[in-house]
């Protein structure tokens, strides 16, 4: 657990997970997380091959 | 119904006028837009469409082609079956199209010739024939792109086909070409497919055990810019870390201009990779191999079972090789203990096999199952080894030219050049004085001057 810095006396349990300021990037890296967690993007692409990588299949 | 079916005439009938009117007159951007607007006229006329392609010339008209051609391809069959032979005319059609057709006419709708190519790929995998599809999907890129490296959508179906088919060849000529430059497709080009066809590629090369190009071609799918997690990142992340294990015996760090995604998200989502790099770098295979039991669930899930093998294979390599910066001579038998093989047996295979491939240099001798390690015989003195470092060398300062050119290109494109000026007017204040640096001509320290 890092210490985190307490920035105003009527919040003393400290700055909250959403404002971790050791973590570079700052604000466009919570904006990164937000929009991270809200969606993942081509789900359906097509993956669906043989294992082609499987030298036994050879012998 | 008189009055409908003469309607549904009629419309074709503009449609076909314009089509010739305006290719004569070669107004093709005009014609585009008609096109766009006659999609729906087309799709309601399924089974007259062959009737206006019979009245359309495949060079004279080709844009009018390809409309009537891309609704085919999307409307389900009028004979129903989902067999190859109920869509060979259709198929025949769209072959002599991609052939024969005006690539200047129908470079003016790059979005739906590649929706044509995305279509006839889609379809030759539903009919389980992706071979068909290879040879002529290589002819659908060389008439769109405007250069040998312009990546266009279309490669990745190419791709895809050959993964499919397991003939990777054809893909090759495109693949060992590096891309310069992305077809813009009418502003339609999707950034699934720059992943997708970088994904494919690694894994064409992966196949073909070209890891060196593989590492590189999963690196560029991780590091592309990405404000989300995406599927296919993910998976070329899992391919990119046991390629790089079996080509660096570790995983090689990724770039720092990767995405946070990658190390916020893609990292955790990939544990069982994890526990396979952890268990490597302990070089001990019983350790590799309690790992792959416990998750080859996973891997087979993922199709990456045999990359996995071949992860445990390398890592026997691995330790066979560190022996022979020890011993100059050893049995076969202390061979298997030392490289944990289970006997002689398979220690003569591994070995005979990395002769062959030249990872090792080393005789044996049957009579007493004695190894014998050499030395590296090239002595880098030859011919054609300085015929090899030129090439490096002209391929490196070719590398050298390109960047810079980019750079070049980079520097005067007006978006850049905005965002800079932008940049230098929030910078500077709105009032107050302008200020200039004067060099000292004795080498004294700068100064700064400041006028009103």
């Amino acid at each position: 657990m890092k210490p985190t810095v307490v920035a105003d006396e009527m919040f003393p349990e400290g700055a909250g997970p959403y404002m971790d300021l050791e973590e570079a990037g700052g604000s466009s890296g919570l904006l990164m997380d937000l929009a991270a967690n809200e969606k993942a993007v081509h789900a359906d692409f097509f993956n669906d091959f043989d294992d082609l990588f499987d030298d036994e299949d050879l012998n | 119904m008189m009055k409908v079916s003469s309607l549904m005439a009629s419309s074709l009938e503009l449609f076909v006028n314009n089509v010739r009117t305006l290719s004569t007159q070669g107004n093709f951007r005009e014609l585009c837009d008609i096109i766009n607007k006659s999609t729906t006229t087309l799709a309601r006329n399924g089974p007259h469409l062959d009737n206006v392609l019979e009245t359309l010339d495949l060079q004279q008209h080709s844009l009018g082609i390809l409309a009537v051609l891309c609704v085919k391809l999307s409307l389900p069959n009028a004979n129903g079956a989902n067999n190859p032979d109920a869509y060979k005319p259709l198929l025949n059609q769209v072959q002599d199209f991609i052939v024969g057709c005006n690539g200047e006419q129908v470079r003016f709708a790059p979005d739906t010739y590649t929706e044509l190519c995305h279509l006839l790929s889609q379809l030759l995998i539903d009919l389980q024939m992706p071979l068909r599809g290879v040879d002529l999907l290589r002819r659908a890129i060389r008439k769109i792109q405007l250069f040998d490296s312009q990546l266009t959508s279309i490669h990745a179906d190419l791709c895809q086909l050959c993964l499919l088919s397991k003939c990777f060849k054809p893909a090759l000529e495109f693949l060992d070409t590096d891309i310069t430059g992305i077809s813009q497709e009418g502003g339609y080009f999707d950034a699934k497919y720059f992943l997708l066809y970088y994904y494919y590629g690694g894994m064409i090369y992966t196949a073909l055990k070209n890891y060196n190009r593989a590492l590189y071609f999963f690196e560029v799918c991780i590091t592309t810019p990405a404000m989300s997690v995406s599927h296919i990142m993910l998976e070329a992340y899992k391919k990119y870390m046991l390629v790089s294990l079996i080509l660096h015996g570790k995983i090689v760090t990724i770039p720092k201009h990767a995405s946070q995604i990658v190390n916020r998200f893609i990292k955790p989502l990939s544990q069982g990779y994890h526990d396979i790099a952890t268990a490597y770098s302990t070089n001990s295979c019983a350790q590799v191999n309690t790992v792959m039991t416990k998750h080859q669930e996973l891997f087979v899930r993922d199709h990456n079972w045999g990359l996995v093998k071949q992860v445990l294979r390398y890592l026997y390599k691995k330790n066979i090789q560190r022996l022979t910066k020890t011993f100059l001579t050893l049995s076969l038998t202390d061979v298997a203990s030392r490289a944990q093989l289970p006997g002689p047996t398979e220690a003569e295979q591994y070995i005979l096999n990395m002769i062959e491939d030249g990872e090792i240099f080393a005789t044996i001798n049957q009579k007493d199952g004695m190894v014998v390690f050499h030395d590296d015989p090239e002595k880098y003195n030859s011919p054609e080894m300085l015929a090899r470092l030129e090439k490096e060398m002209e391929a490196c300062t070719e590398l050298d030219k390109r960047v810079l050119e980019m750079e070049e290109e980079v520097l005067l494109a007006p978006q850049y050049v905005r965002k800079v000026c932008c940049h230098v007017d929030q910078d500077e204040p709105l009032t107050g004085p302008v200020h200039t640096n004067v060099t000292n001509t004795q080498g004294q320290s700068k100064h700064s001057t400041y006028s009103m």
